[in-house]
């Protein structure tokens, strides 16, 4: 689908317009529910996802621009860079992939709910006691975005604002005292996402969009040990993500 | 920073049983006395009537004048006689705005929840008694209270109250210098002062990489820490917490300093967490604290005798409760290597003493002092949290005359598997201690006694093996051992493994004999100070974890184990059962693990034929443990043929690093029921299973 006049079943869009915010939400409550087996749970974060998805779903709801928004897909493929912060530039660049959903329609604004993922390894600095370690990192960056197109012309700059979810999934392997070890562990962290670019064929059915978008999270330390454990300490830090690729709509 | 000398330089001690007044005086114990105590029925006891008069608890005079233990009736004989004593002395006025004392409850069964708990927390309201902390977490029929002490016979006089005794604490574990050679090590010390064990466990060379034990956590628990806040950022680091859990004034010891100081030295940039106790209930409220504080380490350098050695009791499930929230605990293994016997209870010949030696002997020697003899024996068996069903008493001798019994203090009916017994006498020359068995079939109790003064039991009576203080016996804690830093030798005081079930314990040990800035403490001597070498070497290793990724990567417990046992060195001529993996050496390098390996080579209508691989170094085990599926040690497989072992593992481990020892046993010597057991190495904890069918 396309802004060619179409519109999509209001009900469908009407549900849909509703799915950044239980996106969001959710998230938002496993990230501060994301605490470790055997340490403490936040019993206030447990009741503040629910609240706000509630809160959200109600003010989509009562819009009436969003409800009669034009449903549209979207995919596309990026370079990605971990750009510091926690996340080291140890860690090599890799292709990211990504699948959205979007909103849009006559006005210069539109939005989009995406799922990325990418995979990317490093060998980091280790003490001298241990050997071999790697590090495999997944990231699956889901994102609620809007976005803004600066001309009507069929070439247009654009730029584009979010926030979103990451999930970080995290593998270690290592050898020490003779043995070979992996352990992992999981996380989710709240991240605020800025990018900028071209759209081609924006009156199109198949609109392409160049560009990149800056991702960054705010990130608690965390540790995890062989035997399963994990747990917070140390300073808050951030990470950040760069990613520069096509996208395409339909 | 340095400290006044103290007046009296040997180790002031601290009763495991005894409690404080919140006056920070010290509630008065019966030494040298013979005197039985009787315990009046409780069927006996006339009500006990409590009024309140003008906000304040007006008792009976007949309760506030009890000073005869037979009014006490649940009431410890030793509390009833302090109580006594704190009135008569009219010091206080018996009310209840006198000092309060924390004392310790044994609830009866039916109070520990539901309606009828409410009903006696009322009538603990009553007489204004406060309930400190949560019950032990494996008893929870044991409170433990503070209390005015004028209520105490009322307390003992509730239906649902069944044993008021003093608090269950720790003690430091004795001293093992002689004190005129303390004496003569005492000086003034200026400056930094550092361990002289750090070049030896390899200390500079991590901390030259960096590895400085950076925003690692440590917690220290300790009867006092006097004197700590003048250290902090010089002996101590720039992050200090200290926190007291127990209700007396701050304790005037430093021994809880001077093992921050040892840490500080190994890991400088650690962030150290003092929790100050005396009880067991403080030493669980202390672990919470530690746990909500992300603390990664403790320390710990007492000697409790609450267990049984077998890796039971209230402290044992302490450590098991801080492994799973991912604490190392790390514990000296204590100081009672000449002073410890333990055995069998048997009563063969029925006239109530237990037969301690070979041969039916019912007493042990006792090594007498040149002049003045102070004696004091903790007798303990493995009935743990509560003996109910069974009763000991432990008594002191000189030849065929009573200087003491544990039965003044505790009384007959004292419901905890612990008795002490204190003594100071002149011209003793043959001392023993005698077992008395009170209640209950004394056979199959495994009896322990521990000399807790610093002196010795007799050379052919005592036992090493098993002479471990709890909470080393734990499986989930880390045993320290003491070798000297200055001989380079297993210091002849270090407590001996295995524990009551067969595990291998010390796991390791550390240098003593090191300096610290304390005046108190000029040469850090035992295995409270090997405790916090390792407790700062762990907190080295944690500190070099790795970071980068969306987690950092630090080593588990296994792995820290894993690691202190691959670089660890093991002390030439010394038993394994006494220095465990070896002295601490801390890892430069990547670490080969080399494992003892246990199998079962031969099966037949005879016996079991087992191959054990052992490390070069050390001696191998003399016996393999047998042991049921309870875990209880049942048989023993003697040590057989041993020749080098074959080349193994694909790491650079040379073959010759390894001996492989024959063990048998034979089915003829060791009867046991058809089951499953397991043949276990004390020494590196390998074990096999295997199916008795003769």
């Amino acid at each position: 689908m396309s802004r060619d006049g179409r519109t999509g079943a209001p009900w469908q869009a009407s549900w849909l317009a509703h799915l950044p915010a239980a996106i969001f939400t959710a998230g938002f409550a496993r990230f501060r529910m994301a605490v470790v087996p055997g340490r403490r749970a936040d019993g206030r974060a447990r009741a503040v996802g629910p609240a706000l998805l509630l809160a959200l779903a109600l003010i989509g709801a009562s819009t009436p621009e969003v409800a009669a928004a034009e449903l549209g897909a979207s995919a596309g493929g990026a370079w990605a860079l971990p750009a510091g912060g926690a996340i080291d530039d140890a860690y090599d660049g890799a292709p990211l992939v990504r699948l959205g959903v979007t909103l849009g329609g006559a006005s210069p604004w539109s939005g989009a709910i995406s799922v990325g993922l990418s995979r990317t390894e490093a060998r980091p600095s280790h003490p001298v006691f241990v050997e071999n370690v790697e590090s495999r990192l997944r990231w699956i960056p889901i994102l609620a975005e809007a976005r803004y197109r600066l001309r009507t012309a069929t070439r247009s700059p654009y730029v584009s604002c979010g926030l979103g979810l990451w999930h970080l999934r995290e593998t270690f392997a290592y050898r020490l005292a003779g043995n070979d070890r992996e352990t992992d562990g999981s996380r989710t962290a709240l991240a605020a996402s800025f990018g900028a670019g071209l759209e081609i064929g924006g009156s199109t059915r198949f609109p392409l969009r160049l560009g990149f978008r800056a991702e960054i999270a705010s990130l608690d330390a965390r540790t995890v040990t062989a035997d399963g454990t994990a747990f917070e300490g140390g300073d808050r830090r951030t990470a950040s993500w760069i990613s520069i690729g096509l996208e395409i709509e339909g | 920073m340095t400290e006044p000398a103290p007046a009296d330089p040997g180790r002031a001690r601290r009763s495991p049983v005894r409690p404080q007044a919140m006056s920070g005086r010290r509630v008065p114990a019966s030494r040298g006395s013979t005197a039985q105590s009787t315990v009046r029925p409780r069927a006996g006891r006339g009500p006990c009537t409590v009024t309140r008069a003008a906000g304040c608890l007006a008792l009976p005079p007949f309760l506030l004048l009890a000073s005869s233990p037979a009014l006490g009736g649940a009431l410890e004989p030793a509390l009833a006689r302090a109580v006594a004593a704190e009135h008569v002395s009219g010091v206080t006025s018996p009310s209840t705005d006198g000092p309060r004392w924390p004392v310790t409850l044994v609830v009866a069964s039916d109070a520990v929840d539901g309606p009828t708990r409410a009903r006696l927390e009322a009538a603990l309201a009553a007489l204004q008694v406060e309930r400190k902390g949560p019950a032990l977490r494996d008893a929870p029929r044991v409170w433990e209270v503070s209390a005015p002490y004028a209520v105490l016979h009322a307390l003992a006089d509730l239906e649902l109250v069944d044993h008021v005794t003093r608090v269950l604490g720790p003690q430091l574990p004795p001293d093992p210098l002689p004190v005129p050679a303390l004496a003569a090590a005492t000086e003034a010390r200026t400056g930094t002062v550092v361990s002289e064990a750090l070049e030896e466990m390899r200390v500079p060379e991590l901390h030259a990489l960096g590895i400085t034990g950076r925003g690692i956590r440590i917690g220290v628990v300790d009867v006092g820490f006097e004197a700590h806040r003048e250290r902090i950022g010089s002996e101590l680091p720039e992050t200090v917490t200290y926190r007291r859990f127990s209700d007396a004034e701050e304790s005037n010891q430093s021994h809880g300093t001077a093992c921050a100081e040892v840490i500080a030295d190994v890991a400088p940039e650690c962030e150290l967490y003092l929790a100050e106790i005396a009880s067991s209930v403080d030493l669980q409220e202390a672990l919470d604290w530690f746990i909500a504080e992300d603390v990664e380490i403790l320390s710990h350098s007492l000697a409790w005798f609450l267990g049984g050695g077998d890796g039971t009791g209230p402290i044992v499930e302490l450590t098991r409760a801080a492994a799973d929230e991912g604490i190392h605990w790390v514990t000296s293994s204590g100081n009672f290597r000449r002073s410890f016997w333990q055995g069998r209870a048997g009563d063969d010949d029925r006239d109530g003493y237990v037969e301690l030696g070979d041969g039916g002997d019912e007493n042990i020697g006792i090594v007498p002092g040149t002049t003045t003899t102070s004696i004091s024996l903790v007798l303990n068996w493995n009935a743990w949290p509560l003996s109910e069903g069974h009763s000991f008493q432990i008594e002191i001798w000189d030849g065929d005359t009573l200087l003491g019994t544990s039965a003044t203090d505790f009384g007959d009916d004292y419901p905890f598997a612990f008795r002490e017994i204190a003594v100071t006498s002149t011209a003793v020359r043959d001392p023993n201690f005698r077992i008395r068995a009170i209640r209950g079939d004394p056979a199959g109790i495994q009896l322990r006694v521990f000399r807790v003064d610093g002196g010795f039991l007799a050379e052919d009576e005592r036992v090493e093996a098993g002479s471990l203080a709890v909470p080393a016996d734990s499986p989930h804690a880390l045993a320290v051992g003491a070798y000297s830093v200055r001989t380079t030798g297993l210091e002849s005081f270090s407590s001996h493994g295995p524990t009551g079930a067969g595990l291998a314990k010390p796991d390791l040990v550390a240098a003593d004999a090191v300096s610290t800035s304390l005046p108190r403490f000029p040469r850090f001597v035992g295995t409270s100070a090997a405790c916090p070498h390792v407790a700062g070497a762990v907190a080295l290793l944690l500190s070099a974890g790795v970071a980068g990724g969306a987690f950092d990567l630090h080593w588990s417990r296994e792995e820290v184990g894993a690691l202190l046992r691959g670089s660890a060195d093991p002390l030439a001529g010394t038993e394994s059962e006494a220095q465990g993996w070896g002295r601490l050496r801390l890892p430069v390098g990547p670490v080969e693990m080399e494992r003892s390996r246990l199998r079962l080579a031969a099966a037949g209508p005879d016996g079991f034929l087992f191959t054990l691989e052992h490390r070069v170094g050390t001696d191998p085990p003399p016996y393999l443990g047998i042991h049921d599926v309870g875990g209880r040690r049942v048989a023993g497989a003697p040590a057989g043929s041993s020749r080098p072992a074959s080349p193994r593992g694909n790491g650079p481990i040379a073959p010759h690093r390894f001996v492989e020892v024959e063990y048998t046993l034979r089915t003829s010597s060791a009867p046991l029921p058809n089951g499953r057991y397991w043949a276990v190495d004390p020494v590196s904890g390998a074990s096999v299973p295997f199916y008795f069918q003769p």
